[in-house]
This record gives structure tokens, sequence and C-alpha cells, in this order.
């Protein structure tokens, strides 16, 4: 049960730093932002005391000096600098090997984890204004006490079994929470502590009791205690609508109830009318049902059981079409009409369950931010990543698969493509670079462009590469395009890996085998001297597609839905009066390709054929085809290993009566016209 | 294994002087107060720093305590400095223990 809540807790943490990571590179364009300080502060507040809550005591530790700074940081005691938004992401490193490993046994580790943190506190001792804690609390008592805000006061009595430290809880940490939430005065109570002789190592012999100024509600400030709830006695009260930590009257008491070891009592307020009014009551009441309804909002689901929710829904899928091919042999009305209602609900659940398992493509955005900044660092180049549609939701499949090639291509951009900041200020450009991250959709595809402004790629010298590498033959020609899909070939690259280090067409081939292996295809266009854009198109999801069912000599075959135009009927005629397969429709020339040719069929008999207009960008292409059976969701099975490299077909779907339907690849028909038309002209 | 706490003691007459440094939490709490009993005779007077503390959590600030309420007990002063990072000094005043953060002991 433990092991569940420290995986729980880990996957939280990843949320976490996240977030963490995501407000420290918007901090470092925005030092003196209180909000992303605040979150900053807050996310690290989470780690820290989850840490400690689920015996990650040297993560819980670490945070803490970490947690330490920022603290100075909100207080104003301290400045944002480069310097300290550095430090910090190598912190975030360490707290996720730590989050990785768990408490720290090997000597090494600890040995370095001591390091670390004598860094964290020489960064905070070497800051000027780093002297006295308790002034920062005092100035922070000035703020928190002010009219605007909109703070009441509790208080709060915690009283822990004996047993409390047994099991690892540090009450410090809980305490030190209760201050992060406002302003706050503790009072301990440790005057139930023995003598020496008397003195049992590990038992609580303290109390506490802590008057606190916050704007959070009493469930906010509960949730503090709420794995300890069982091991200790403890009463949050509201004292006061309004901030009274620091009033000289509470001071009073709390001197009085340190000097005679009694506890302070909500009537020892009630005196001075801080008592909560109805109205104040009320609005309590609306936030808390604002919280809980907050909550409900999104739930964390385990991603194989999205996964297995696809799988169970595409057999459905295929089921339902086997009932309706029944439906429509048997020709009995009832059943008919029953299959029509389930074939919609089928259709609502199979979207429903596509839309579930989407991911914003924000999720993994982070890493290459980091990774943009960490390496421009290093390299002492000036660069501006920007990001557009990175609220864009892919298939998470494709999203998993998707970050290893394009971690490759930003490294590629940043190694060898943005200069140095003297040569583009030689170049005449200004000395900061751009790597722009776009994503947007196009038809059913989502395109992902990565564009520097860096100094592109000589098609001359990948040439003269591949010529030297036995690719090409010397003399080839070659246009432009075709040189730079000379970089995505095996055997121009000498690395293996995407995670290898960069070099300008280093690993190419690599990422586009990855971005190929879930259905994306990826080009790439560059100019000396301005810059490479490199385009990768992707299908929105991999498992169900609304496909066209067609018919091709005594074969099926689904076009993808998404990719159709328009559906036209053609005949012999039409086609005779067309040169070098292109017809004219509505005064617009349309390239076209005969199914039956490209699948060695036998001519068609008939005179009647049916063309599918497809589209991809801006290019259409017509596919000819025997007959169009109908509309059809298909559930796209992968092709397995021995036909994998057949190029169009992108998989294949079991049809209702258990016959297989091959799912036409759009995007590689309209290649492959492509390679067809190139070969016919030089041959 | 090396200990990753660390107990100067300094016996002069009637006058024990004791300095504490490293981890100074549970995990060496046993070791801690084992050691401090077998030192701690018969003074007139207990001098306690600590220093270079890595981290203290509770159960150090309760020895503390014990050993004050021993003093007490068998007549003997007990002086407590702490000369520790303005972190620890951070937490121990948000957990209530302002007395040792103010060096009125």
């Amino acid at each position: 049960m433990i092991d569940k809540f420290r995986a729980k807790f880990v996957e939280e943490s990843s949320d976490n730093i996240h977030d963490l990571e995501e407000a420290l590179l918007l901090l470092e364009k925005d030092m003196r932002n209180k909000e992303l300080i605040e979150r900053i502060f807050r996310a690290m507040h989470s780690l820290k005391g989850g840490g400690a809550m689920f015996g990650f005591n040297h993560l819980s530790e670490f945070t803490h000096h970490l947690e330490t700074i920022f603290d100075y940081v909100r207080g104003g005691k301290l400045q944002v600098s480069t310097e300290l938004i550095s430090l910090t992401f190598s912190a975030i490193d360490q707290i996720n090997f730590l989050l990785k490993t768990g408490d720290l046994t090997r000597e090494e580790d600890l040995t370095e984890q001591k390091a670390f943190i004598k860094k964290l506190q020489s960064f905070l001792s070497g800051s000027e204004s780093s002297s006295q804690p308790e002034e920062k609390k005092e100035s922070l008592s000035d703020v928190s006490s002010g009219p605007e805000t909109n703070e009441k006061t509790f208080l709060i009595s915690f009283l822990p079994h004996e047993d409390l430290l047994k099991n690892g809880t540090n009450p410090f940490y809980l305490l030190d929470d209760l201050h992060a939430m406002g302003n706050a005065i503790t009072l301990a109570f440790a005057h139930k502590t023995p003598s020496l002789d008397l003195f049992e190592v590990s038992t609580n012999y303290c109390f506490w009791q802590v008057i606190l100024s916050s704007a959070d509600s009493i469930n906010e400030i509960r949730d503090v205690f709420i794995f300890v709830e069982d091991e200790c006695e403890l009463h949050i009260d509201q004292v006061s609508e309004t901030s009274i930590v620091n009033r000289p009257e509470v001071n009073a008491l709390i001197e009085k109830a340190l000097q005679t070891n009694t506890q302070l009592s909500v009537d020892d307020f009630k005196q001075s009318e801080w008592t909560r009014t109805e109205e104040q009551k009320d609005t309590d009441d609306k936030k808390k049902a604002f919280l809980k309804e907050h909550k409900i909002a999104s739930i964390r689901v385990a991603s194989h059981k999205i996964d297995e929710l696809v799988t169970l829904v595409s057999e459905m899928v295929t089921i339902q079409a086997q009932l309706s091919l029944y439906a429509e042999n048997s020709g009995e009305p009832t059943i008919m009409a029953l299959t029509e209602n389930i074939q919609k609900l089928t259709r609502q659940l199979r979207d429903n369950a596509f839309d579930v398992s989407l991911i914003p493509l924000q999720s993994e955005l982070m890493r290459f931010q980091r990774l943009v900044r960490d390496l421009s660092k290093e390299q002492k180049k000036d660069i501006d990543f920007i990001i557009e549609g990175g609220d864009l939701e892919l298939d998470k499949n494709i999203v998993e698969h998707l970050t290893d090639p394009l971690l490759h291509i930003l490294r590629n951009s940043i190694d060898h493509g943005i200069e140095l900041p003297q040569e583009r200020i030689a170049a005449g450009k200004s000395p900061k670079g751009t790597i722009i991250f776009k994503a947007y959709h196009s038809g059913a595809n989502v395109i992902i462009e990565i564009t520097d402004d860096g100094k592109g790629i000589d098609p001359e010298f990948i040439k003269q590469k591949a010529i030297s590498k036995g690719i090409i033959e010397q003399g080839a020609t070659l246009d432009k395009k075709e040189i730079f899909d000379l970089l995505f070939i095996s055997g121009f690259s000498t690395r293996e890996s995407v995670s290898d280090l960069s070099g300008r067409g280093v690993g190419m081939d690599v990422v586009r085998r990855k971005i190929a292996n879930i259905r994306g295809e990826v080009s790439l266009e560059s100019e000396t001297g301005k810059g490479t854009i490199i385009s990768i198109r992707l299908p929105l999801t991999l498992s169900i597609i609304d496909g066209l069912l067609v018919k091709v000599a005594n074969n099926q075959y689904v076009i993808p839905i998404s990719a159709i135009e328009q559906i036209f009927a053609f005949d012999q005629s039409q086609m005779k009066n067309t040169f070098n397969n292109v017809v004219v429709i509505n005064n617009e020339q349309i390239p076209y390709i005969i199914l039956r040719d490209l699948f060695n069929e036998p001519k068609h008999d008939d005179d009647k054929f049916q063309m599918v207009l497809i589209r991809s960008e801006e290019k259409k292409l017509g596919i000819i085809v025997d007959a169009v059976i109908g509309e059809y969701q298909t559930v796209v099975k992968p092709m397995g290993r021995y036909l994998k490299k057949q190029e169009i077909i992108s998989g294949a779907s079991i049809m209702g009566d258990g016959t297989i339907s091959l799912v036409i690849d759009t995007s590689r028909l309209f290649q492959s016209r492509r390679s067809r038309k190139v070969t016919h002209v030089e041959n | 294994m090396t200990e990753n706490f660390n107990i100067n003691f300094k016996e002069n007459k009637d006058q024990l002087d004791m300095v504490f440094s490293g981890q100074l939490t549970i995990n060496s709490i046993g070791k801690i107060t084992e050691s401090v009993k077998s030192h701690l005779k018969n003074p007139s007077v207990v001098n306690i720093q600590v220093k270079d503390a890595d981290n203290i959590d509770l159960t150090f600030i309760q020895l503390l305590q014990a050993i004050k309420n021993s003093g007490k007990k068998k007549g003997f002063d007990v002086n407590v400095s702490f000369s520790v990072s303005d972190d620890i000094k951070a937490l121990l005043k948000n957990a209530g223990f302002t007395n040792y953060v103010n060096d009125k002991n």
C-alpha cells in the first residue's frame, strides 16, 4: 500500500517538476514576476512536504534548502538572477534523480548530495541580504497584515501522539508548511519532555499551537496534516475574520500561554470580537464547494488503462461491423434499426475513447525548452525559442514516440544551425538566434515545423559527402530537395541512435525511421545563410479512422475520409481524353492514379469507374477505383514485420465478414506518384 | 561505517563542553544520546554548542530539552548556543523553538 502511495507521489511530483521548470523558464524572461516566484515556491513546498510524508527524506531535505532560497526571493531578500535559475535547474535534475532512486545509500551519491546542499547554502549566504531570516518574517507579516488582503486568522492546535516520530514524520516540516500558507506564529510546548534518565529518543513529547493568518480555507490548512490525521489530535478554528498576527493583544496571549504552559483556546480570542460573520461563513462554504468541484474536474488515469480502452473499443467497432452486415443480410427491420443505433453509439464511443487518448503536445515541450536553454548557455549562444500551437493534442502513443526525434532535431539546430553571436553579427543578423517550434492541424494531419534562422545547410557540401560515401555517383544531377533528402538516407549518417551527439545530418535517417514508425513523414528545406525548416507530418491517431471502402478488382481498400475531397463517376471516354494521367475537372488539372495499374491488377472490363479526389496540402490527386462501397469505421491494424516496408499501404482492417481490407496511405500515394513521374521523365 | 554526526566533548574540572555537528536527526539520535549520557557525570555547568549542523529535527531538540531538565533535577546549569545556517534557524523558528534561534537560552 505504501509503495502505491510512493508511486503516486512520484507521478504527481513529475507534474510539480514540470510546473517548476515551466515557471522557471518564464521567470528567466520576467525576473520580477511575483506570481511566478510564488508558483515556484509552492511547487518546491509540495515536493518537500510530500517527500517527507512518503519517506523520500533526502529529497525533502534537499528541497527544503532550495525552498529556503525561494522563500528569500519572495520575501524580497534575494534577487532572481540567471545564476539562480541555472542553479535551480541543476537542482531539479537532482530532484529527479532523488525521485527515481529514493533515499540515497551509495557513499558517492551522499557526498554529491551534501556538496550540492553546501552549494545551495553558500548561494544563500553569498547573497547580500540573507543574514536575518527573522527580519524576513517580520517584513512578510507587515505585508500580509495589510488592509488589502483577504486573510483570516486561525488557531491550529496540533497534538501529535507519542509515536509520531517513529514512522518517519518530521513535524518541523508540517509547521513549516503552515508558515508557507501565510503569516504565522508557532507556540511549541516541550515541557513534557522528561529528564535524560527517562528520555526515550524516538518518543514525541511536544505539541504545538499555531496562530495563522492566511487566505486559505480550513480545509486547505487541514490538508497539511492529511497524512498524520490518525496520529494526532488536531483542531483548527477560525478566531478572527482579519489578520491579527503580531497584534499586541495576541502577543500578550502567546506570552502568557508559554509562561504557564497552557494552551490557547478559541475563547481567548472571542473577547476582542474576532468572530466570524454569517456572510463570511457563506463565502467560505462557497469556496469549499468550488474547491470540491475543481478537484473532480479531472482525474488521473494510468496510461495502460487508456490503451486497454482503445483496444476494446477497436474490437467493438469490428464486431459492430459484423453485426451491421448480419442485419443488412437479414433484412429484418427491428434488427436493422437496433444495429443502426448501436452503430451510432459505437461511433460516439470510439470518438470519446480517441479523445481520451489525446494529450497536449505541451506536456513534452518543457523538455525542449530546457534543452534549448541548457545547450545554448553551454555553447554561449543566444537563442529565442518560440512555441506556437503547444496546446495542440495528439495521440499519446504518437507523442511518446515523437519526443526523441524532436529532441534530436532541436539539438541539431542549436549545435549546427544557430551561429555564435559574433558570427551572426558578421553575417548581418541579429546576435540572438531564433528557433520556432510550430504545431498546427492540416486536414487529418498534424504538422510540426522546427524553423531556425541559422546558417542553413550547404547543398553542395551534402552532395560531396554523399559522393564520398558512395551514395550517389559523381556527376549525378539532383535538385535541391533531392539533395536534402540524402540526409535521411541510411548510411549517410554514421550514428545509430537519435540520442547520440548531433551533427547536421547525423542520425537523421534514424529520425525519419522513428517518425515513419508512427506513420509520420519528415522533410527538410534549407537556405544557406538563412536557416532550415524541418517539417513533420503526423496522423492524429494510430488506431481508428473513418474510411471510405472501395473496390479494386477482387480486393477492398480503405481510403481515409479525412483526405477525401470529392467522388466522381468516371468512364472510359473521359479517360481517353486525358494526357499523361491528368484530367481536367472544374477547369482544374488533376493528376490521377489507377489503382488497378498500381497493384498490377488486370484492366477493368466495365466502362464505369469512380474517381476519389484526395488532397494533401495544396495538391490534389484522383484515385481511380472500380467502385465505391461506402463509409466504414476502420480499425487500423499494423501490417506486421514482413509487410512493414511496403509503402502505399499503412495498415489493414478486418471486415465484418472476416475478410481483410488494406488501408491506403494517401500521403505516400502522393509521393509515389511524384517518384513515378520522376522515373518516367528520366526514362 | 562513518557516522554522519560529530560530538566533541571537553571536560574541564566540573565543566562539560559539548559541540554537536552534522546530521542531528532521528537516524542518529540514539547514538548521540548514548554518547551524551556516558559523558554527563556530575558537572556543575554544561555548555552545549551546535554548529555546522547539516540538519536538525525534533528528536535533537527534545534531547537538549532533556539535558536541561536533567540540569534542573540534578542542579547543574545548561547553556545552549546555536551557530547554524539560516535555513535551519528558519525551520526552528517556524517550529516554535525561537529560544534557540534567538540565543536566549
